[in-house]
């Protein structure tokens, strides 16, 4: 039993959710498309001098959204689910990021 | 790898010094593109803009035979309609000015509220519209119908789209090619940027610091069309909740899309409602923060403190990017 307790905490130590960062600077993500696992989190970071953000996921699995979003500030957002998820800045229409969260 | 080394020498604005160099950098960044963009499921040949061309311009394609694209976005008007909100179906008044086709082939999301995408998903939209051009779309004595009926047309899409189906999404294709081509010409802007240093006014030239600087026109009006496509809600006081209607997100309420400002001075009165008269008055309009106070009003949106003369040279700098295009001549539409 104390062997198998600590194979589950050991196995639970490795598959620790990732933790990953979106910068939004010039009206653009810093990349279109990022890949990741079920339970990891994205911050989304405004890194503009003066504009503001609205980013949203269009779906159609882990909707979201932001809220505007000022200069400077993170917002962090879990992605619980498989499938893939198109985000965009609702005010800044051409800023496009693919999610694809993987099992 | 070859680097430009600029000899910097502060020139000094309404009390703004920028070091020439800054300037210069500033300036590339409004320089005309080298090329129109095409879909690549509709690329551009002579045949298609042809086609497109007298479909533009062909009123019937309207349920009343008498309206065509171009009686909304009529190239005399730089390619509006001059009026404050654009004229429909049986004469009646629609909600919205009729905004410019002028430059919108970089342009993904169209109309004010961005309910279309590119030229090609949007040709078909106002057209359809009961309350625009009422043409009836589908079916017995629709618009397909309608122009197979045309031999003229037959013969132009043969050449146009060789063994493609003449169907709606054609038509749409044909238009958007046409439109893609609809670009605004040199001006005395794009002159100056290019090293003409007579080609505007020194007021001109002290708007567009004032532009890019204390007014900050520039966090939505960039680039050389002076429009980043982007949706927000300027402070327009009216019932209008524009891409609200489709997004139903804050930011979005009362949001519309930033046209961009070629050819402005021609293509007043101003605003998704034509509320504003003069581009003196929009820069009124800007300078107090807008008209309206509310939760979904623009971040960019604030009082701007400008002085009358600051004033003067942003209307100044904007009367610099009209440019004296040809006029377009009418097809003789096929029959």
């Amino acid at each position: 039993m104390k062997y198998a307790i600590l194979v589950c905490l050991m196995f639970s130590a490795h598959v620790q959710a990732g933790e990953h960062t979106v910068t939004q600077k010039d009206k653009k993500f810093s990349q279109t498309e990022i890949k990741i696992k079920v339970g990891d989190s994205i911050s989304f970071k405004n890194d503009e001098k003066d504009v503001t953000h609205n980013v949203y996921s269009l779906g159609p699995t882990n909707e979201f959204e932001l809220k505007s979003q000022a200069p400077g500030e993170v917002s962090k957002v879990e992605f619980k689910k498989p499938g893939t998820t198109d985000v965009e800045c609702a005010i800044h229409t051409g800023m496009k990021l693919k999610v694809t969260v993987e099992k | 790898m070859k680097r430009t080394v600029f000899i910097i020498f502060p020139v000094i604005f309404l009390g703004v010094a920028w070091a020439s160099s800054d300037l210069s950098d500033l300036k590339a960044k409004y320089a005309r593109p080298k090329s129109i963009p095409y879909l690549d499921d509709n690329k551009y040949t002579e045949e298609r803009e042809i086609l497109g061309k007298n479909l533009f311009f062909d009123p019937r394609l309207s349920g009343s035979n008498s309206i065509s694209c171009s009686t909304c976005h009529n190239p005399s008007f730089a390619w509006g309609d001059g009026l404050a909100k654009g004229v429909g179906h049986g004469h009646k008044v629609l909600g919205r000015k009729s905004p410019t086709v002028l430059n919108l082939a970089w342009t993904e999301k169209l109309m004010w509220d961005g309910r279309f995408n590119w030229l090609e998903g949007q040709a078909l939209g106002p057209i359809g519209s009961e309350a625009e051009m009422n043409m009836k779309m589908e079916g017995p004595g629709g618009l397909v119908e309608k122009i197979k009926g045309i031999a003229g047309y037959r013969e132009l899409f043969a050449k146009a789209y060789p063994g493609e189906e003449l169907k709606l999404e054609l038509i749409a294709k044909a238009i958007a090619v046409y439109e893609r081509g609809i670009i605004s010409g040199e001006a005395p802007f794009d002159r100056w940027i290019n090293g003409d240093e007579k080609a505007i006014s020194d007021i001109a030239k002290q708007g567009f610091q004032i532009f890019n600087g204390k007014a900050n026109c520039v966090a939505c009006h960039s680039g050389w069309s002076f429009t980043d496509g982007s949706f927000h809600d300027i402070g327009v006081k009216d019932n209008d909740i524009g891409r609200g209607k489709f997004l139903k997100l804050k930011s979005q309420q009362h949001a519309f899309k930033t046209p961009g400002l070629r050819n402005i001075t021609l293509r007043g009165p101003y605003m998704h409602g034509g509320n504003e008269k003069s581009l003196e008055d929009v820069v009124e309009f800007y300078n107090r923060g807008g008209n309206v106070k509310r939760e979904s009003l623009s971040a960019s949106i604030k009082p701007l403190n400008l002085s009358a003369d600051e004033k003067k040279a942003l209307v100044a700098f904007m009367s610099t990017l009209t440019s004296k295009d040809k006029p377009v001549d009418l097809p003789i539409l096929p029959r």
